[in-house]
């Protein structure tokens, strides 16, 4: 007892207490981290289908997702017992992907061999048995064992007709609109010129000529189009559901599938790889809910790409000037304090300046005067990635500037001595001695700049991020990189797909492991930025100068 | 030579040629110097110049509304009548114009652009000019013969004029313009004027005194005055059966004006100061007789929508009413007088509303005007007297002008620019009464369904919802990053320390889309579900971590000399993972004994309290877990760089640990902690994507915990990407950028200032 009151003097409980609050900051880290990662990483996980027949006589089949207590306050089980959450999928059928169940109606629970989980083009995934395949009116195969063998292969070439459809969708009619869109761009400057005065006759001739040649083009691939299609969609399969209604599937449409309850681990684990790698690099469906991510990937890093390039020439000159050039005094101190709490101004700050300022008033501007033809329709007078990147530039030059100047004044004295005392100018000096030696310090400012730059999403709302772009800002038409377009992003992909998204519940998963390739990035350039760093101090620790 | 012979180069020459080199080098430098100086300048000044650009586009919203008299346009150009002289010397006059008044206009409108403007003229016809005063064409009304003109008037919008006649009858027209394209340019406009109807009203066939028409949905309505105080209604159904009525005001008073309002209702003022209001569906009704001033009332007009009424009486006094439910269990409908304005000093001649927003033009019978606002009361443009009478005012369609009719029948045009005219530091800032509401209110609300509703600008309930985040988030934050730096410095072992610090840089870095999303779509469920055992983990948590010290003691001894001091941390975090179990298991128990079972309902029974499922006990959580990095982070800095010194002077003199911490290190370092408390106040200030995933961001002014808000910041996100560019949504959403930049720049700015100072103490020491 006597202990207990002295170590109660002494304050040690206190100092348990001040423990407990890092306990809990600890666990709060752990526990998000552990949320992203089970929810993220087990989306992909080809889960077993259990068919479930209910006392009334009902039949449904789907992945077990979850299971809670019951809360209606007015049924007798409240609480008492469980309901189960049943990915039922078929949204085209029933009307909806999920379904609870209460544990007391289940009458018989079990895993039919043939069922079979397959990912479609649109309508979320089909959850059945295979009945058929049919070519026309022409039965290939019938009953599940015929189709399960038929399916690999026509799953293959159903992709590599897609492809072939895309080929000639994207790129071939693709380059041809672009291509007549320019044209009629080019038509529209000739009007105005010729408002103005000048004679264009010959050029709206050539115009003209090269409008039609295109437009022929343009007919004879619709009509290969067309032609391709029809000759690939002619394959059908037949799926049953459980509760025995039948679906008919075009091949063309069928991504994967798989009899889920007859993989054995490696067959999982190599679903699961193929899923991870189709999200990584396909593009997104059903209004993002399906699909890929890679358009978001893309659009982020490019950006921070973009913003890298214009933040670190910024960010270096200002900290030059500020350390080596300008007299150290009152202003300077001044000047340094606002810099320093720039970067505590809120991101959306940054983004209305962006919007007003880049958006409206330059591209604006820019559209004024070298862009007339396509007014109204605005090209630069709109959010795009070169807007989204400059303004997220300006949001993080702070951090650049900030960790240069230390990188800069943590440069021996010596050095720098050494270097003058040689004869070398002071511009010599900084170029060859002072700056070399404070790249890693300036690369750690880059490196922070660019995980802040990557997390940012509120002023890229504002700037240029849309939910769906069409094109990606880099492509194979001529000047290549497109500043002007919008992009995607994978912090407002989890924002859309979470928030505005019409099936947020089916869709959920998927923001998880969107929101791993985020924190991927994020943290591993952190990371990489407190390694540069410590590195530095190392080296200045233990610098022979 | 010498390239021609490789011999070497004599001394003279070298040195020449080092001279050039070393210049050159010299020249590179001066160059440098120029070159980084002003590239860093302009660099330093770019970033300052977003202060710059934010406030240029916020002030707009405060200049005043700015005008000119563009002239008077003189109507001696009108042609006589076209009529045979005849036709007027022999038709009944009981009232007989002179020649003189024959083409006295009394009604006069306008287009959308402005090309044209029209006044309907004492003998009936329908004059049409350009805007230059130059006369285009007349149309001539076939109804009014053999009868004159005694009144007309004309709806605010839509051009319907409506004739009263000296023999009791009422002529409904209708002006209309089509515009006529060309290469998608406006090139004209066709001028047309319809019958609508002629209808005798008055049996005793009395001249027309007074006279208001409109048309909704082809349902047409006209109200004239005849005599002294009777009123004579005249209404179509939607199968065009029609409707007659004949009301009175009371003791014989004199009505001055009528006016119809918003859902078949109409008043009328009287020369006694008072101002009639019937119903007319579903039964004619008189509803409310109220006083609104002590002088007659000499001009009465409904700004756009139809609710409010403008008064004016002879004093030059001018007052807004509407009717609102005042008490909710009110079956009525009363009269209030919801603003007043700064009296024009004359008899209040006419009223113009605005046919796109609260404004109206007020016209003294002196000719002065003055541009008003209904709802923020600013007296927005003031044009002086000009001593000439005026008897009729309108603005133009686009709010770009005002037309100001004089009693000689000539037409002053001003020009008007009043971009804002809702916005002022009250409607910013202060209690607003806004159409419709019964009492004056704080409201946000940039959108709404129909053309005539009001936008209302309100900032405080955003502000509110931004402290009111900030406040809870900060609430959570504080304790457990302050405490947990305190333990990380001073108490912990340097080996986990090296550890823990780079983990919560980390945490700092994570993006807030991450954090909201996880709070908006995981927390906010889970915290609806299990609020009980939430509200219990509060406690919990730290008190299982704590108690770990009594769990400490009865270890055996070869465990507790494996662990150092300063390890205290692997035995606290399992104990409080245990207080979150042992919440989540006594949460049940807990929400039956105490709350009936379930805390949501006791929550609305006990403290009228309404449960939002994203509220903002989850945004202060997830606020808290953006802005926990950062101060701890700087607390952390500011507890380890006391000087090792002063510490070890402590222990040395038997002070415990503890004692130490609290009596040494906390009082030197407590600027720091200072600083570090407003940087995170900063951050979750400005935080945008966390407040917009985790509440409902519903502006409203409640301090409760279990419903939401919404935040400048989440505001301007949502808002921003509609507001038409320039318009004053556009720019009172960059007055709220504005102010959470200087916000955020006035507070990091204070921190940094405490922190250098901390810093010099501390070298001092």
């Amino acid at each position: 007892m006597n202990a207990l009151v002295k170590s109660w003097r002494r304050g040690d409980p206190m100092v348990w207490f001040t423990g407990s609050a890092l306990g809990i900051c600890i666990l709060m880290i752990v526990g998000l981290v552990l949320v992203i990662l089970t929810n993220g990483l087990s989306f992909f996980w080809p889960k077993a289908l259990t068919q479930l027949t209910l006392k009334d006589g009902s039949v449904l089949m789907g992945e077990l997702a979850s299971s809670e207590p019951i809360p209606n306050p007015g049924h007798p089980d409240h609480l008492q017992k469980q309901r189960l959450l049943v990915r039922v999928g078929n949204r085209d059928v029933y009307g909806f992907d999920f379904k609870w169940v209460p544990e007391g109606d289940i009458a018989k629970q079990e895993r039919p061999r043939d069922a079979y989980f397959v990912e479609r083009r649109e309508y979320g995934p089909l959850l059945g048995t295979p009945v058929r395949v049919k070519q026309g009116d022409k039965i290939l195969a019938e009953g599940a064992a015929a189709v399960e063998l038929a399916l690999p292969g026509l799953i293959a070439r159903a992709a590599e007709d897609r492809s072939a459809i895309e080929r000639i969708e994207k790129h071939e009619i693709g380059d041809i609109n672009y291509e007549i869109e320019r044209l009629r761009l080019e038509s529209r400057a000739l009007d105005l010129a010729a408002s103005r005065g000048q004679d264009v006759a010959e050029k709206r001739a050539d115009v003209e000529r090269a409008t039609a040649a295109q437009k022929a083009l343009f007919q004879t691939k619709t009509d290969e189009l067309a032609q391709l299609t029809e000759r690939v969609a002619g394959t059908w399969v037949a799926f049953v559901t459980a509760d025995g209604q039948e679906k008919e599937l075009r091949s063309l449409d069928i991504y994967r599938s798989y009899a889920a309850n007859q993989l054995t681990l490696l067959g999982r684990l190599s679903v699961y790889g193929g899923r991870l790698w189709a999200f990584f690099i396909e593009g997104p469906r059903e209004s993002n809910t399906e699909g890929g991510i890679f358009p978001a990937i893309f659009g982020t890093v490019m950006m921070v790409i973009i913003m890298s390039i214009i933040v670190v020439p910024l960010g270096v000159l200002a900290a030059l000037y500020l350390r080596e050039y300008a007299k150290q005094g009152l202003l300077v101190r001044i000047v340094r304090i606002a810099v320093n709490n720039l970067a505590g101004v809120p991101s959306i700050v940054f983004g209305v300046f962006g919007l007003g300022f880049f958006v409206y008033t330059v591209g604006g501007t820019i559209d004024a005067l070298f862009f007339p033809e396509a007014l109204p329709t605005p090209t630069f007078g709109t959010g795009g990635i070169l807007w989204a990147a400059l303004t997220l530039a300006l949001l993080t030059v702070p951090v650049v500037i900030v960790s240069s100047e230390e990188a800069l004044a943590a440069v021996p004295r010596s050095m720098r001595e050494a270097s003058l005392a040689m004869g070398a100018t002071k511009f010599q000096t900084i170029l060859r001695v002072v700056l070399p030696a404070a790249a890693p310090g300036i690369l750690t400012g880059l490196i922070l700049a660019m995980a802040r730059g990557a997390g940012e999403v509120a002023p890229l709302m504002l700037t240029g991020v849309v939910k769906l772009a069409p094109e990606l800002p880099v492509d194979g038409f001529f000047p290549f990189f497109h500043f002007d377009r919008k992009f995607m992003h994978l912090g407002f992909h989890i924002y859309d797909v979470g928030f505005q998204s019409p099936n947020v519940e089916a869709a959920k998963p998927m923001v998880y492991t969107t929101t791993i390739f985020l924190l991927l990035i994020v943290v591993l350039l952190n990371l990489t930025a407190i390694v540069v760093r410590n590195r530095l101090r190392e080296k200045y620790k233990t610098g022979a100068f | 030579m010498a390239a021609a012979a490789p011999a070497p180069l004599s001394i003279r020459q070298r040195v020449k040629e080092q001279a050039f080199r070393i210049k050159r080098v010299k020249q590179m430098d001066r160059l440098a110097v120029g070159f980084i100086t002003f590239g860093g300048l302009f660099i330093i000044v770019a970033v300052l110049f977003i202060f710059v650009f934010i406030l240029s586009e916020a002030l707009p919203l405060f200049r005043p509304a700015t005008g000119q008299a563009r002239g008077v346009v003189n109507l001696a150009a009108v042609p006589p009548p076209t009529l045979p002289p005849a036709t007027v010397a022999t038709a009944p006059a009981p009232k007989a114009a002179s020649p003189g008044e024959l083409g006295k206009p009394l009604v006069m409108g306008t287009d959308e652009y402005q090309l044209y403007f029209y006044e309907l003229l004492s003998d009936g016809r329908t004059a049409f000019f350009k805007t230059d005063g130059t006369f285009a064409k007349e149309v001539t009304s076939t109804a009014l013969a053999p009868s004159k003109v005694a009144s007309a008037s004309r709806s605010l919008t839509d051009n319907f004029v409506a004739i009263g006649t000296d023999d009791g009858r009422v002529l409904l027209q209708q002006v209309r313009f089509r515009p006529r394209y060309e290469n998608q340019k406006l090139v004209d406009l066709e001028t047309e004027v319809s019958e609508r109807g002629v209808v005798e009203l008055d049996a005793a066939k009395r001249p027309i005194r007074e006279i208001a028409y409109d048309e909704k949905d082809g349902r047409k309505t006209a109200i004239a005055v005849a005599g002294d105080d009777d009123i004579l209604v005249y209404r179509t159904d939607d199968d065009g059966t029609e409707h007659r009525e004949a009301l009175k005001t009371r003791d014989g008073e004199k009505v001055t004006r009528v006016r119809i309002g918003r859902s078949d209702t109409l008043i009328a003022a009287t020369d006694r100061g008072h101002l009639y209001h019937w119903e007319l569906l579903p039964e004619v009704r008189l509803t409310e007789v109220v006083k609104v001033s002590n002088e007659p009332i000499t001009a009465v007009e409904y700004v756009l929508g139809g609710i409010t009424a403008i008064v004016g009486d002879a004093k030059g006094n001018l007052s807004a009413w509407f009717r609102v439910r005042l008490r909710e269990d009110d079956t009525d409908l009363k009269f209030v007088k919801a603003h007043e304005y700064a009296p024009q000093g004359v008899v209040i001649a006419a009223i113009g509303p605005s046919t796109r927003d609260k404004s109206f033009v007020s016209a003294g019978s002196d000719g002065s005007l003055v541009l008003r606002h209904m709802t923020s009361e600013r007296s927005l443009l003031e044009f002086p007297s000009t001593q000439a009478p005026v008897d009729s005012v309108l603005l133009t369609p686009k709010m770009d002008g005002i037309l100001a009719k004089q009693a000689d029948g000539k037409v002053a045009r001003y020009e008007i620019s009043s971009p804002h005219p809702e916005v002022s530091w009250r409607a910013l800032f202060g209690k607003v009464w806004y159409e419709g509401y019964t009492k004056p209110e704080y409201v946000w609300q940039s959108t709404g369904g129909t053309d005539d509703f009001e936008t209302k600008f309100s900032l405080v309930p955003l502000v509110f919802g931004t402290i009111k985040g900030t406040l809870y988030a900060l609430l959570f934050a504080i304790p457990l990053a302050i405490l947990g730096a305190l333990y990380t410095s001073q108490f912990m072992h340097p080996s986990i320390k090296a550890r823990v610090k780079p983990t919560v840089e980390i945490m700092a870095a994570l993006p807030s889309v991450v954090v909201g999303f996880i709070a908006g779509l995981w927390l906010a469920s889970r915290v609806e579900r299990e609020i009980v055992p939430v509200l219990l983990m509060m406690v919990l948590l730290p008190l299982f971590g704590t108690l770990g010290i009594l769990l400490w003691d009865r270890l055996p001894r070869a465990f507790r000399d494996r662990l150092r001091p300063g390890m205290e941390i692997a035995l606290i975090v399992p104990l409080v993972c245990l207080g979150g179990v042992v919440a989540v298991w006594i949460g049940p128990l807990t929400e039956a004994a105490l709350f009936g079972g379930d805390f949501r309902l006791w929550v609305k029974s006990a403290l009228d309290v309404v449960y939002d499922q994203r509220n903002c006990l989850v945004v202060g959580i997830a606020m808290g877990f953006a802005v926990i990095p950062i101060i701890f982070t700087i607390a952390e800095d500011s507890f380890s760089s006391v000087p090792q010194h002063l510490t070890a002077a402590s222990l040395a003199l038997g002070a415990s640990r503890w004692q130490t911490a609290m009596r040494v290190v906390l009082p030197t370092a407590s600027p720091g902690l200072f600083s570090a408390v407003m940087i995170g106040f900063g951050r979750a200030v400005g935080e945008t994507m966390i407040v917009l995933m985790a509440t409902g961001n519903t502006p409203v002014l409640d301090w409760s915990i279990f419903n939401g808000m919404r935040t400048l910041s989440a505001n301007i996100a949502v808002e921003i990407p509609e507001a038409p560019y320039g318009g004053t949504l556009y720019r009172t959403l960059f007055l709220a950028a504005l102010a959470l930049f200087l916000m955020t720049f006035f507070v990091n700015t204070i921190a940094e200032l405490i922190r250098q100072r901390l810093r010099d103490r501390y070298r001092a020491i």
